[in-house]
């Protein structure tokens, strides 16, 4: 008995001792067919040093304030960086404007590449690959637009934003480097900041109330996240109450054909006034006399960098004591 | 059997803790965190609208409500949330009502900001298109000095004044509200962001109205 028990105490021992070996040499023994994949799982890491954050009180129209961010991949491996938008937290002024629809932010690589468009657009931005060890600057700055003198920004006196971003690098396969007998050679420059591009460019469009049958003609307000083009169809419908089918009235050669086609800058608001041709104002005369409302759809055909969307917005007209007043005008996206 | 077993054991034990070193792929992400706080400016940072109930002085001599029933100050409220009920004015050939309202500029001011430049302007109701306020001027406590516009440095007081005229309006009881625009402008910012509008209701109908 005492022998068998200690003839399975040494099998015992030998099994512990040869799982221990396993154990301790796998990761050893599997880390050269690894190494490219296992080096680029964890080894891309991010360093900051940040120079200022941007921090500004009493900023007027017209005004920017800035930032820079120091940024190095002291990791062993390429990585893809990325600026996330974290959180954005409005608090309104007295009059309820929310800043962060009024501020246009520029991220710009100090001797690189760099991106506009609004604060409150694309939650990400891909910044191109950091090989190891290089470093770049990026600075940020939030500009207040000047939207002019008739008081437009009056709505955003007193409020604020904040905002919380993210530099990010997410590790990627190394590029293959030739043989190891292979004369070194200076690694190409790194790709400047690419700007995102989330799909078709985003129109703000913005119809205010006004008088279109004295105008003879629709004046509205559009914003392109990116330079954009943006062609306009409208039709005029009949406007039956309580959601009832309406009737197309005319459904083309609603504005004059010269000037449906605007090319809009990212970032800023730019005016857009488009004439009516004499039929379609005859329309809408006769429609607000029979029925005192009427309805026109703008279509608006947004392209640029990333593929094409349509925006629509429906306004209604309605027969005032002497004019014609557009309501249901309105901001969305 | 018992001692395979028991070695068994061992070797998955052994093979389970080796098992994540050989396999692991998960990917690795760095991360730094940057905050930005912007703030707009606002016209409170640098001057101040006071009615009579609001007054931090306690100056009387407001104007009333003409034909408020007992007489109560025209203005209310202070600032943004300052707004004027000058009462009835029917067919009204021209009437000066001087102190609405006073506008005081802060004590200190800030950094580069003095003197302030305070100008006053007029808009017409948007919804009937009527201006039943002919001028409107800042002035002096008391009156003298009167121009469209002021320089206050800081703790400058100044009262507003305001002339109206019905006279010809067609139709009757109605309400027009036209704007008084205040901007302030300061050292190296002539933009019209800084501007207060108060909201002057002047009834075209008998009695004071609402």
């Amino acid at each position: 008995v005492g022998r068998q028990r200690r003839r399975a105490l040494i099998w015992a021992a030998a099994a512990v001792v040869l799982a221990a070996v396993i154990a301790t040499a796998a990761p050893a023994r599997e880390r050269p067919a690894q190494l490219g994949r296992m080096a680029a799982a964890g080894a891309a890491r991010l360093a900051a040093a940040h120079t200022s954050v941007i921090h500004a009180e009493g900023l007027r129209p017209g005004q920017s304030v800035s930032g820079t961010v120091a940024l190095a991949n002291v990791g062993d491996t390429p990585g893809r960086l990325a600026l996330l938008r974290t959180r954005l937290a409005d608090v309104p002024g007295p009059f309820g404007g929310l800043l962060s629809n009024a501020l246009v932010l520029r991220v710009e690589q100090l001797g690189g590449g760099e991106w506009t468009g609004p604060l409150a657009g694309p939650d990400a931005l891909d910044l191109g690959v950091m090989e190891p060890g290089e470093g770049r600057t990026y600075r940020l700055t939030l500009t207040f637009p000047d939207t002019g003198q008739h008081g437009r920004d009056n709505a955003y006196q007193g409020s604020s934003v904040t905002i919380d971003w993210a530099w990010a690098t997410e590790a990627i396969a190394p590029t293959p480097t030739a043989t190891s007998t292979s004369t070194p050679t200076a690694a190409p420059p790194p790709p400047p900041a690419k700007p995102v591009t989330l799909g078709a460019p985003r129109l703000d469009l913005r119809i205010p109330h006004q008088r279109v049958l004295g105008a003879r003609g629709i004046t509205m307000f559009g914003t392109c996240d990116r330079a954009c083009r943006i062609t306009f169809r409208a039709s005029i419908r009949r406007a039956p109450r309580a959601h009832a089918a309406s009737k197309a009235l005319m459904r083309r050669r609603i504005f004059r054909s010269n000037g449906t086609a605007r090319r809009l800058p990212g970032g800023g608001e730019r005016r857009i006034a488009l004439k009516l041709t004499t039929r379609a104002v005859r329309t809408l005369k006769r429609e607000l006399h029979v029925r005192a409302r009427v309805v026109v759809v703008i279509k608006a055909r947004v392209r640029g960098a990333g593929g094409a969307r349509t925006v629509t917005r429906r306004i209604v007209l309605k027969r005032a004591a002497r004019t014609h007043n557009v309501t249901g005008g309105g901001r969305s996206r | 059997v018992t001692r395979l077993l028991a070695a068994l054991a061992c070797l998955a034990a052994a093979v389970t803790l080796a098992l994540p070193a050989v396999r692991s792929d998960a990917r690795f992400n760095s991360r730094s965190s940057d905050r930005g706080t912007v703030t707009a400016d606002n016209p409170v940072n640098y001057l101040r609208l006071y009615s009579q109930s609001t007054d931090p002085a306690g100056l009387t001599g407001y104007a009333t409500k003409h034909f408020s029933n007992p007489l109560v100050p025209a203005a209310t409220g202070a600032d943004d949330t300052l707004a004027v009920a000058l009462g009835g004015y029917k067919n009204d050939n021209g009437t000066t009502v001087d102190r609405v309202l006073t506008l005081q500029a802060l004590s200190p001011l800030p950094a580069g900001a003095s003197p302030l430049t305070v100008t006053a302007t007029l808009a017409p109701d948007p919804v009937t298109g009527r201006q039943p306020l002919s001028q409107v001027t800042i002035s002096d406590i008391g009156g003298a000095n009167a121009g469209t516009s002021a320089t206050l440095t800081a703790g400058a007081k100044k009262q507003v004044n305001v002339r109206v005229m019905t006279k010809f309006f067609p139709g009757n009881n109605v309400m027009h509200t036209p704007v008084v625009t205040l901007t302030v402008t300061l050292p190296g910012y002539s933009g019209a962001f800084l501007n207060y509008t108060v909201p002057v209701g002047v009834w075209d109908g008998n009695g004071a109205g609402p």
